[in-house]
Formats: structure tokens, C-alpha cells, sequence
């Protein structure tokens, strides 16, 4: 649990640099999340999230999304669960636009309006 | 025809950490080499949706084939928890009945869905919700479904398994309910819950087979579920019946065998299934769910292993494959002719001089009774070979019979359970007993076939 409340302010950090740099240019940016196999539980058992993003000039990634997920989406306990790192939990598995995020450059993926990005979590009760 | 060894013919040993590999993106299919490929399922090896699905289903196939156990016309039970894998379990016999399919699965199966609801501690909403998105999940597979709460355990009798599209509300029977959640709850660790419910549902997977005249039951473990399980299960004591618990077929009870077809898959081509097929899961919370990341031995294991893969791509396969290897062998001297009460394997305990269980029991002797304990009846009666005195400090060391109950002899594994439980599991007693009974007639009946006259 430490380790989780310690490396929330650095993404905080990171979020809100990336977005005041801009100074309110560029647009916001709309993706759709979904979670399967339990992910969901630390996101208040909600299966899909419509997520606006906030105007940024450097682009949005998947690395910057789950900053901002870690921050703004995520309820209850069980973080750890979720998030390890800058990255998601080993065994959690992200597909982006039914495809999989390995083939799209992982946590550097750069999203685009109305990605789909689905969670599934492989591991033993989410 | 089909070769289960190309997991290991990419057996690398250097780090590839995940993603970090350039060459795969925006790759096409490595088996069409036609489509973009969506998924890598194995190291370097990225399919495209349509080879994805074969893939799975080939393996399931070959799986099974190569098994030859499965007879025409046969009635299969298939257990099915709601989870990924069985989704995809469900959908690929619902796929491999149709007439239009080539080579059509000729067996007959039937569909169990055990609802832990009560060891778990959930409330009645909450399992009835459970029930109706089950109801919807199994409902266009077309297949004969059957449900059993987990409580049936303590007092198994035929009408507890009901028609699951003829129920509309549960029945729940509020005082095998008390009961089952008074023996987990008096379980200290998540570790011995854990376990505990794994055997619990395979015996009531036994006795629904039993029930409805099916003599295999198939489960929806796949391989990195085996290998999680592989290592964990010797962690928590109970390697002795690790080609059992972790290999293709389970010949525990001899009238009804255990299989599992999905072993050469991996969790996330299952996942990547499902996903494709847009299938519909349930998600039913485990024990570990409400507690901290690494709250028992087997999650711990999980977590370790599942980190240890993304960095080593190979890790649960190596696992596996080496698993898969071991065998039992019956005639060891370490196995007694009976089997646990509790899990009916092959009772581990009738350890040779110098093994390591007779040095936890001496260890734990010495413990409870310092120095006392190397003259004193423990160890002497423990070197004697008579089975009948082994039992004796085996039901001593069963904190229930203080009670004036105890369990006949429970392998090592389940007796770390018992161990660890005040009274309550008492309450399954009779239950297991009677189930137990049932199996070691079928094995009898087995033995003396030959010498009976029809």
C-alpha cells in the first residue's frame, strides 16, 4: 500500500505538468475504457468509462492515461491490484482497438479520439 | 499431427521485457501472413483474429483427441465458473457440436455451474445477481445446465442439482449456509480458504457427476492456471499430488475422471477469445479479491510467476512442461492403500525413515513437547511401520478430536487445513465420509470386476 499512496502525487505531477505546459491549447481528447475479469473492481464496478482527457501538448499516452486513471478513476482500495509502477499489474492485459497493446509499442502508444482501450485481467479473483 | 512443443522451441532465457520488441508492430499474421496481426499469444508469434480462434480451438482439439478418453455418446460434465476460460470452454464445445462443424465432438455434455456464493460470504442479492447474469451467459449455448450452491456439500442429495433456465430465484437453504460460512470463517488463513474451496468444489463436482450418470468431467483450467497452480500447490504441502492436481486427467475417483482440455492454451489467448468472440463472462470475487495484493501463499505464487513471465516470456510454459512429466507412482512405499478423506488422493504419510514429512513431524513433536518428545510415544510409535500406529498420531495431530470427532487419516496437505481450524470443519464430517465411502466401493468394485458374476 505504500509503495501505491507514494506514487500517486508523482503521477499527479506528471499529468499536471503535461497539461499546464499547454496552457489550455489543443483539444480534449474523448476514449472509451472498458474492464473485464474483475479489473473493474478497483474502478467501482463500473464496466465502462467514458473518459475526457484534458487538452495537452504532448501527446496523450497510454503511459500518461493510466497516470490519470490512477488519480481521477480509480475508487475504493486495491490500487496495487491495478497499477504497478508507471504501468499496468502483470496479468493485466490491455487491448487497444481490439488490437494487442504489444504490437502498438505498450505504455508509449499515443491515443487517438475515441480509442477503445479494454483492461481484461487475467489474474485469480481480478 | 500436433506438436505441443513449440512453446518451448522459443525458450529463451534473456529478458525480453515486454513490448520492448520493435519487430512485432504492425506485424502481419505469422500463420496466414496475410491479415494484420491483432495478438501476440507466444513469444514473437502474433496471430490475426481468425488464427487466434483456430489456434485455441486446434489446441482444445488435439487436446483432447490425443487423450482418446473421451467415448461417442458419452455424457460429459462440464464445470463452468463464468471466468474467461470457461466462457471459452462453453463456446468451443457449443462451436464443436454443430453439424456444420468438421470432425463434430461426438459426446454429450451437460453444464454445472457450482455457486460459492456462501464460503465467500456473499449476500443474497449479490448471488442472485450472480445466478440471473449465469442464466444469460449459458443461455444461448443450447446445452442442458445445471446448478448446485456449494453448500449442497454439507448434505448432498440429487435434487439439489436444478435446471438452471427453469429457476428463476435461488433457493437457498439459510442453514447449510450458516454452517459452510461458520468453516470458512474459522479459517485463519486465505492460504488453507483457498484450498479448502478447490477441494470442496471438486467433491461436489464428483458427486454431481455421480448424480448424472457422467463419468468425465471437464474443467476449464488452462496452462498458466496449471503452472500458477504447480508451484503453488507444492508451497502449500501438497506436492505429493501434484500430476494429479496439475496434469491432464485426475483419476482420483476412479468412476469419474477429471480432465483438462484447455492446458495447452495460455490465459490470454483465452482471454484474446473471448474477447474476439465477444463472449459473455461473469465475474465472481475469490477470497483474494477483497483482500490485500498478496494475502495467501497461492496469490503470492500467482503474482510472483505472472511477473516473472513478462520478463521471461518462457516462464509458464518451462513450468508446465516440467510439470507435466511427473507421475505418480503407486507403489511407492510413501503411499498408503488408502486415500484422504478430505481430497481422496493418495494418502502421503506413510513416509519412509529420513523424509522430510517425518521431519516436520518430528520438528513439531519436539516443539509442542521439548525434549520429552524424543523418548516419549510420538516418535517411537512413528518409527513403526504398522499403519494402525500411525494413525494414532495422525489423529492426534487432528485438533478435532478433542472433540470426539475426527476424520479418518488426511494427507499432509489437508491436514494443514484441519490444523489450522478450530471445530467447524467437523460439520463437513459426515458429508466427505459418506462421499468418501462411495468412491473407495467404486475403486473396490474396479479390483474385483474380473470375479463377478453378471
Amino acid at each position: 500500500m505504500a509503495s501505491c499512496t507514494s506514487s500517486i502525487p508523482s503521477g499527479e505531477r506528471e499529468v499536471s505538468e503535461c497539461s499546464s505546459a499547454t496552457g489550455g491549447a489543443g483539444k480534449e481528447l474523448k476514449v472509451n475504457i472498458e474492464f473485464m475479469g474483475g479489473a473493474e473492481m478497483m474502478f467501482d464496478n463500473q464496466k465502462k468509462l467514458n473518459v475526457t482527457l484534458p487538452p495537452a501538448e504532448c501527446k496523450w499516452t497510454i503511459r500518461s492515461l493510466l497516470a490519470y486513471m490512477k488519480v481521477h478513476c480509480a475508487k475504493g482500495g486495491g490500487l496495487e491490484r491495478f497499477f504497478t509502477g508507471d504501468s499496468v499489474t502483470p496479468g493485466i492485459l490491455c487491448v487497444i482497438n481490439d488490437q494487442d497493446w504489444e504490437l502498438l509499442d505498450t505504455l508509449n502508444y499515443e491515443l487517438e479520439p475515441n480509442d477503445n482501450i479494454i483492461f481484461i485481467s487475467t489474474l485469480h479473483g481480478g | 499431427m500436433c506438436s505441443v512443443s513449440d512453446d518451448l522451441d522459443c525458450l529463451s532465457l534473456t529478458s525480453s521485457g515486454s513490448g520492448t520488441d520493435k519487430s512485432l508492430f504492425h506485424a502481419t499474421c505469422k500463420k496466414c501472413r496475410s491479415e494484420p496481426a491483432k495478438v501476440v499469444v507466444q513469444l514473437k508469434e502474433a496471430f490475426c483474429k481468425n488464427c487466434l480462434l483456430l489456434y485455441v480451438n486446434h489446441r482444445f482439439r488435439a487436446c483432447l483427441g490425443k487423450s482418446k478418453l473421451i467415448k461417442p455418446k458419452e455424457k460429459i460434465l462440464v464445470a463452468v465458473s463464468g471466468s474467461l476460460a470457461s466462457a471459452t470452454l462453453v463456446d468451443l464445445i457449443h462451436c464443436g457440436l454443430q453439424d456444420t462443424t468438421p470432425k463434430r465432438l461426438m459426446f454429450s455434455p451437460i453444464i454445472v455451474f457450482i455457486d460459492d456464493g456462501a464460503a465467500l460470504g456473499l449476500s443474497n442479492e449479490q448471488r442472485l445477481k450472480i445466478f440471473q447474469e449465469m442464466r444469460i451467459m449459458l443461455k444461448n449455448c443450447g446445452l442442458s445446465t445445471f446448478y448446485v450452491p456449494l453448500e449442497s456439500v454439507i448434505n448432498f442429495e440429487h435434487n439439489d442439482l436444478k435446471e438452471i433456465q427453469s429457476e428463476t430465484t435461488l433457493s437457498i437453504n439459510e442453514c447449510s449456509v450458516s454452517k459452510v460460512r461458520k468453516i470458512f470463517e474459522d479459517l485463519k488463513s486465505v492460504t488453507s480458504k483457498e484450498d479448502l474451496l478447490i477441494k470442496l468444489r471438486n467433491n461436489l463436482l464428483i458427486q454431481s457427476a455421480l448424480t448424472l450418470n457422467c463419468s468425465k468431467i471437464l474443467t476449464a483450467e488452462t496452462g498458466t492456471d496449471l503452472a500458477v497452480k504447480l508451484m503453488s500447490n507444492i508451497v502449500i504441502g501438497r506436492g505429493a499430488h501434484l500430476p494429479l492436481d496439475v496434469g491432464f486427467c485426475d483419476t482420483r475417483c476412479t468412476s469419474v475422471l477429471l480432465l483438462r482440455p484447455l492446458q495447452d492454451v495460455s490465459k490470454k489467448a483465452v482471454a484474446f477469445y473471448v474477447l474476439m468472440k465477444g463472449l459473455k463472462t461473469v465475474f465472481i470475487p475469490a477470497f483474494s479479491s477483497i483482500e490485500r495484493k498478496n494475502c495467501s501463499l497461492q496469490k503470492l505464487t500467482e503474482n510472483f510467476l505472472v511477473g516473472l513471465h513478462c520478463e521471461f516470456p518462457s516462464t509458464m510454459s518451462t513450468i508446465f512442461r516440467t510439470g507435466e512429466k511427473l507421475s505418480l507412482n503407486p507403489l511407492s512405499p510413501n503411499f498408503g492403500t488408502s486415500s484422504c478423506e478430505l481430497c481422496q488422493g493418495p494418502l502421503d504419510i506413510y513416509a519412509t525413515e529420513s523424509s522430510a514429512y517425518l521431519a516436520t513431524q518430528i520438528s513439531s513433536a519436539v516443539s509442542k513437547y521439548g525434549k520429552a518428545a524424543i523418548n516419549s510415544d510420538g516418535i517411537h510409535v512413528m518409527n513403526h511401520s504398522s499403519e494402525r500406529a500411525k494413525n494414532r498420531i495422525l489423529s492426534s495431530s487432528c485438533k478435532n478430536e478433542a472433540n470426539g470427532t475426527f476424520f479418518n487419516p488426511v494427507c499432509y496437505g489437508c491436514q494443514l487445513i484441519l490444523a489450522e481450524s478450530n471445530n467447524q470443519i467437523h460439520l463437513l464430517q459426515n458429508s466427505l465420509r459418506k462421499h468418501h465411502n462411495q468412491i473407495l466401493r467404486d475403486k473396490m468394485k474396479e479390483e474385483i470386476a474380473d470375479f463377478l458374476i453378471e
